[in-house]
């Protein structure tokens, strides 16, 4: 019973020093609906149209001449600062797209693919959706 | 006792030093075959690219690895901390079929940039 006093002492020192954080960014992403886009007939207008441009920032999923692309991504970091004056910071973090939206153009700005993917760890990805021009 | 001090301290930075990563999807780019591997198979592990530019697909990864160290009382403090960045960069091209045509990987880190071409 001697060492369960210096164990709850340091125990206690080392859990009032813990953070677990997540942030979620883009959450709407989740409920864009891509199911009515079809390559070789769909085109970049009809997607503005009905759902709009995707966001310019890479964070967001970004846009180029070709492409569009929305991301919903999910961030986890847990951090623990054990101690008293001697503070050692210990730190542990991920960052995954739990949803994927990309959709690809040709010159004409008609849809060439439709890829929807999908993942709750950041480990194993799961395609939701894939369809492309033959 | 200042030695034990001083040892467990440096204990203490070495040890958050490995635990202060945050890890990518992004590995064994070796997996993927010229001429067989299509585009859906590698969305399916590593999900959609990160930049396209027509043919050409490129997935990024990016690990930060860190460590922080902090020695304070009242209103004096000292707090060391290093960090790095490795980057981690996979090229693919893709034929009209869909397959694979060629594939470049990198990795860069502080100090520098390796590139490993195709074929494995």
């Amino acid at each position: 019973m001697r060492w369960l006093s210096p164990f709850l002492l340091i125990s206690l020192a080392a859990f009032c020093g813990c953070k677990f954080h997540r942030s979620v960014v883009n959450e709407y992403v989740r409920d864009i609906d891509t199911s009515w886009i079809t390559p070789g007939v769909t085109t970049r207008s009809d997607i503005i149209d009905r759902i709009g441009v995707s966001p310019s920032t890479k964070e967001g999923g970004g846009i180029s001449g070709s492409s569009f692309r929305w991301v919903c991504a999910d961030t986890f970091t847990g951090t623990l600062e054990a101690g008293y004056i001697v503070t050692p910071t210990f730190e542990r973090g991920t960052m995954y797209y739990s949803e994927d939206i990309l959709v690809t153009f040709d010159r004409e700005g008609v849809v060439e693919l439709v890829s929807r993917t999908r993942s709750k760890d950041g480990k194993r990805v799961e395609i939701v959706e894939w369809r492309e021009r033959k | 006792m200042k030695r034990t001090l001083l040892f467990l301290c440096l204990g203490a930075l070495a040890f958050s030093g490995c635990l202060s990563k945050h890890t990518g999807l992004l590995n064994n780019p070796e997996q993927w075959k010229v001429g067989e591997t299509t585009r859906r198979e590698v969305v399916a592990k590593w999900g959609n690219p990160d930049r396209l530019r027509g043919n050409e697909w490129t997935w990024i990864s990016i690990d930060t690895l860190g460590s922080k160290f902090k020695i304070a009382y009242m209103m004096i403090g000292f707090t060391a901390s290093n960090s790095g960045v490795v980057t981690s960069e996979t090229r693919m091209t893709f034929g009209p079929d869909g397959r694979l045509q060629s594939v470049v990987s990198s990795e860069t880190v502080p100090g520098g940039t390796t590139w490993n071409p195709s074929p494995w």
